[in-house]
């Protein structure tokens, strides 16, 4: 059968570090207890004006290609996921697939707000499985939140972080790679949580500017337990659909917002902390680029080997989440 | 083999219309010939303040149920495709999807700008054949242009309408659907027309929006032969990959941004006019709509029957390219 295996990951962080210590003194007031306690985040990267979207996926792209041992041009597709976007229109995949020379590569961008990184990958695995049209998908997953998200206010400043991650899927007709999925979604939740401004709901004025209604905005909050409620379930509902138990899980990573619901779910999961991976305490909520910036840590640090039953799990706004489960 | 075949069509236009006599009133100046005479455009419709992206994509895709004769809780997965979303996020898909209660489907945008459609028909297709997890797929396109558009730029203005339309992909046996694609992108020319303002590159400052550069902005002139060349190189390849050629093309709808274009093509492609569809004229120009509002009014008028082999072509700024061949 053919599938896609990931055969190179990469990441790449902006060069400027934000620890909760440096915010708290720019900031005059102390950055909320919570942010290390229950989230676990330390300190983060950000771009600053200088750096963008297309930078972060640019970067972690050519570090994908080269773990992967592959040259850009033999990319079919260039996919980028974010709900960040260097612009509007065009997406941020055709700046990066210019950028880095996949002549040969379609561009698309994927929104599924925190959610895409795992979206993606059960989009691109299904794109490369299903013929032989595509056999080298590139996926990269950039955020560049702190853009949106209110650097003076110290729970904003101190959560998000900028970074991007990226994959590169390979058609294999061995018996590893993509196996199964699971997406769930509640769009009723759209109007919680999110960037609001700047759409065609509520257009760019110069009055929203100056409310500052183009940040990123809580407008109702989520439920504190829809994370708990949901993740144990779709884990193993998915593991479920590759024919798998939870317990043959070996590395599982979720999006990296809070520490303390990650080790509530693996207590659920009746999974040991040492299957999975975490990095916010690094480089704090990295959204869409997550997910591959925790796997390339977890492969440097040989959390994950071949033959290893992996599973990815996104979650976000919208609300939307997402489980994928690989044979590494 | 499974395949995905378009068993629903859906279509919304916004209540106001406005005529090229209308325009040039509103605008206090004539409209250039070329908008009627080259482009083909003759009126349009708009949403105004009060309907945005999420209404069209909403009511575009209850059509689209209904006509496949669904409910929404028998679809797996919501995309809506466009370069004009409802918010910067979480993505359109999650309105769309909790509007209509289409409370089982998973969801994400896809931005290929106006050659979204097209990409995302064959992302959907190919998550349907790769195996039994997704059966219904309800692919939105929306377009909501006229919230980007300069309203004192007669060369610019007459050309962008809003709409939405939709399709529902289904699995079958039947040996009809989807059969093969060819996706086109060169990312080096990104920067000739877009949205600039409002992602990370150039954030939203109330400068910036004062001198309107967070509207749609040529920065550089488009290569007028541009879709003349390329639709043409694009065509043929995605049928090879479905062992046809162009003198198999029995229907082939191309993005509705110029009427004169599309005659090019077809006399370089050796095809009459019949075999195509032009909207335009009552329409104006629907971007990441456009293919679906186009094939629902070829399909109603009976120049689309069982069996045909129908091509669709999207194109787009970035530069991005998609073709995809369906037999009817």
């Amino acid at each position: 059968m053919r599938r896609a295996r990931i055969i190179g990951t990469g990441m790449y962080l902006p060069p400027t570090l934000v620890t909760n210590a440096a915010l708290a003194e720019r900031l005059g007031r102390p950055v909320p207890e919570a942010v290390e306690k229950n989230l676990g985040i330390f300190q983060h990267y950000v771009t600053g004006p200088d750096l963008s979207a297309a930078d972060l996926g640019t970067e972690s792209a050519r570090a994908a290609l080269a773990a992967a041992g592959i040259l850009a041009e033999e990319i079919d597709l260039v996919i980028v996921t974010t709900d960040t976007p260097e612009y509007l229109s065009p997406p941020t995949a055709s700046v990066v697939q210019g950028r880095i020379g996949a002549a040969n590569a379609g561009t698309f961008d994927i929104n599924a707000a925190c959610s895409g990184f795992a979206a993606t990958l059960n989009i691109a695995s299904r794109m490369i499985g299903y013929d032989e049209t595509y056999n080298n998908v590139l996926v990269i997953g950039v955020y560049n939140m702190t853009k949106y998200a209110n650097q003076d206010n110290e729970f904003f400043g101190a959560v998000f972080g900028d970074g991007g991650g990226a994959v590169v899927l390979q058609a294999t007709t061995e018996d590893a790679g993509y196996l199964a999925s699971m997406m769930w979604a509640d769009g009723t939740y759209h109007d919680y949580f999110g960037v609001f401004v700047g759409g065609t709901k509520f257009p760019l004025t110069t009055a929203r500017l100056e409310k500052n209604e183009h940040l990123l905005r809580i407008d109702k909050p989520y439920p504190p337990t829809i994370n708990t409620d949901h993740w144990p379930g779709l884990v193993r509902a998915a593991v479920a659909k590759a024919k798998l138990t939870v317990q043959d899980i070996d590395h599982i990573i979720f999006t990296q917002i809070n520490r303390s619901t990650i080790e509530f779910v693996m207590q659920e999961l009746g999974l040991p902390l040492d299957r999975t991976t975490v990095t916010m305490d690094k480089y704090g909520y990295t959204g869409s680029a997550c997910i591959p910036i925790a796997l390339t840590q977890a492969r440097q640090n040989g959390a994950i080997r071949q033959g290893d039953i992996v599973v990815l799990l996104g979650s976000g706004v919208g609300a939307a989440m997402a489980v994928d489960v690989f044979r590494w | 083999m499974r395949q995905a075949k378009i068993a629903g069509i859906g279509v919304y236009v916004p209540p106001t219309l406005i005529t090229n006599a209308d325009l040039a009133v509103m605008m206090g100046k004539p409209l250039p010939d070329s908008i009627e005479t080259k482009l083909g455009i003759k009126q349009r419709y708009v949403t105004g303040d009060k309907l945005s992206s999420a209404d069209l994509g909403y009511e575009a895709g209850k059509a689209a149920i209904a006509d496949a004769g669904l409910k929404p809780e028998d679809i797996d997965l919501v995309i809506v495709t466009t370069d004009t979303p409802e918010y910067i996020s979480p993505p359109t898909a999650s309105v769309v999807q909790g509007r209509l209660g289409a409370v089982n489907a998973g969801t994400f945008d896809l931005n290929s700008s106006c050659a979204g459609f097209t990409t995302s028909l064959d992302v959907a297709a190919r998550m349907i054949g790769y195996d039994t997890t997704y059966t219904n797929i309800l692919l939105c396109g929306v377009y909501n242009m006229t919230k980007y558009v300069d309203w004192s730029d007669e060369r610019v203005a007459p050309i962008f309408a809003d709409g939405g339309g939709a399709v529902v992909l289904q699995a079958t046996h039947s040996g009809a659907g989807y059969l093969s694609s060819k996706l086109y992108a060169d990312g080096t020319q990104y920067d000739l027309l877009g949205i600039y303002v409002g992602g990370t590159k150039l954030p939203a400052t109330k400068e910036r929006v004062e001198n309107k550069e967070h509207l749609l902005t040529f920065l550089k002139p488009l290569p007028p032969a541009r879709n003349i060349e390329l639709w043409p190189q694009v065509v043929p390849q995605a049928l090879q990959r479905a062992g046809l050629s162009v003198s198999d093309i029995d229907h082939i709808i191309f993005t509705q941004i110029n009427k004169w274009v599309i005659e090019e093509v077809m006399a370089i492609l050796g095809l009459p006019m019949e075999k195509t569809t032009c909207i335009m004229d009552r329409y104006g120009y629907t971007g990441s709509a456009c293919i679906p509002m186009a094939l629902d009014y070829a399909v109603k008028q009976g120049r689309i029957k069982p069996g045909d082999v129908v091509v669709m072509v999207g194109s787009g700024v970035g530069l991005a390219v998609a073709a995809v061949v369906f037999r009817w």
